[in-house]
């Protein structure tokens, strides 16, 4: 009962701010409590959403096949996180995969290496499609499996929506960036104001 | 007098050839360097037509993936789909940007991971001005 209402409590705070704030959000203000989920990451290990408490989240549906949208966005990622300066150390970036079937833990690892040669910043998520179906839910995202035809070297494409969204450091939704959304030096401006308005 | 009329005739022919043909022009074509395991990837470039005539681009060959293809991404209600299309128009003294989120040839099954930097070869072929050869440099952005 306790834990309801502090979730309400959190749900109208992030009303107030995003309506009474002066900053002009470049992203597109949401509220909404994330469910805790568990999926497996680059090293085969099963992880929580709830284990990346304390970190804000940038969370990405995408796939390693993806020829144009993918490296797009993970690219605008890796450039707004070069841009958050101290405050980098408090972002961390879920990259979770729309295409299970073919997204090994080891095929996410040198993806998201290739992005964050440290490792220390970005997490690969992949799951049973159960799963992955489940998680998807619960952000609204979107995906579809494509056949390309006379292809069979690529098989088939994903159509996926390409939201980024921001995820506070209690588990709430705050903000989703869409493509459109290109500049990595706005993105950043409105994580490190999130950040500032939520503690560290 | 002969031959004057023989020159004359000359720059006509000449003039309506120019005319009627389109000028291509590549500008910026790059490649975006990928993950090492990732099989596709994309080329970029602008195309400019200083001619007055229109011209397609109709396919493009390499080396480098098994398939190229000219691919549009299109975003559908936030869903951002791969839409393969034949050509791609580029009406006279007009340009077309091949750009990320956009148009792009998408090179599917790379025979090899790609080293940023590199120049990768290929070929474009217009249905006009015939095949026009390029080299790319692989980026990262």
């Amino acid at each position: 009962m306790l834990k309801k209402s502090v979730i309400w409590l959190f749900l109208l705070v992030g009303l107030v701010i995003t309506t009474v704030s002066a900053h002009q959000f470049y992203g597109y203000p949401y509220v909404q409590k994330i469910k805790d989920f568990t999926l497996i990451d680059q090293n085969g290990k099963r992880v929580s959403f709830s284990d990346f408490r304390g970190k804000y989240l940038l969370v990405f549906f995408g796939y390693t096949y993806c020829p144009d949208v993918c490296p797009t966005s993970m690219y605008r990622i890796k450039e707004t996180l070069d841009r958050l300066g101290k405050y980098k150390k408090y972002v961390h970036v879920l990259f979770i995969s729309v295409d299970p079937e073919r997204d090994t833990p080891e095929n996410l690892k040198k993806f998201i290496s290739y992005y964050d040669p440290t490792g220390k910043y970005i997490t690969g998520l992949t799951g049973s499609p159960e799963e992955i179906k489940k998680v998807a839910k619960q952000f609204r995202a979107y995906y579809k499996k494509v056949p390309l035809k006379d292809n069979p070297e690529v098989g088939y494409l994903v159509d996926h929506t390409a939201f980024i969204y921001l995820i506070d450091k209690n588990g709430i939704m705050r903000l989703i960036f869409r493509p459109a959304n290109e500049d990595p030096e706005k993105i950043a401006e409105d994580i490190i104001y999130v950040i500032k308005y939520f503690g560290e | 007098m002969k031959r004057i009329t023989l020159f004359l005739l000359m720059v006509l022919v000449v003039g309506v050839y120019a005319y009627t043909q389109p000028v291509i022009r590549i500008v910026d074509p790059w490649v975006r360097a990928v993950p090492p395991n990732m099989k596709n990837s994309a080329l970029f470039m602008t195309i400019v037509n200083e001619g007055d005539e229109d011209d397609e681009l109709i396919g493009v060959e390499t080396d480098i993936a098994r398939m190229a293809q000219i691919h549009k991404t299109v975003n559908e209600n936030g869903v951002m789909k791969m839409v393969h299309v034949d050509k791609i128009e580029i009406h006279g003294h007009t340009k077309v940007e091949l750009k990320p989120g956009g148009y792009h040839i998408m090179l599917m099954g790379l025979k090899r991971p790609l080293k940023e930097g590199e120049m990768l070869k290929f070929t474009l072929i217009f249905k006009n001005s015939g095949r026009i050869q390029i080299e790319a440099p692989v980026k990262r952005k």
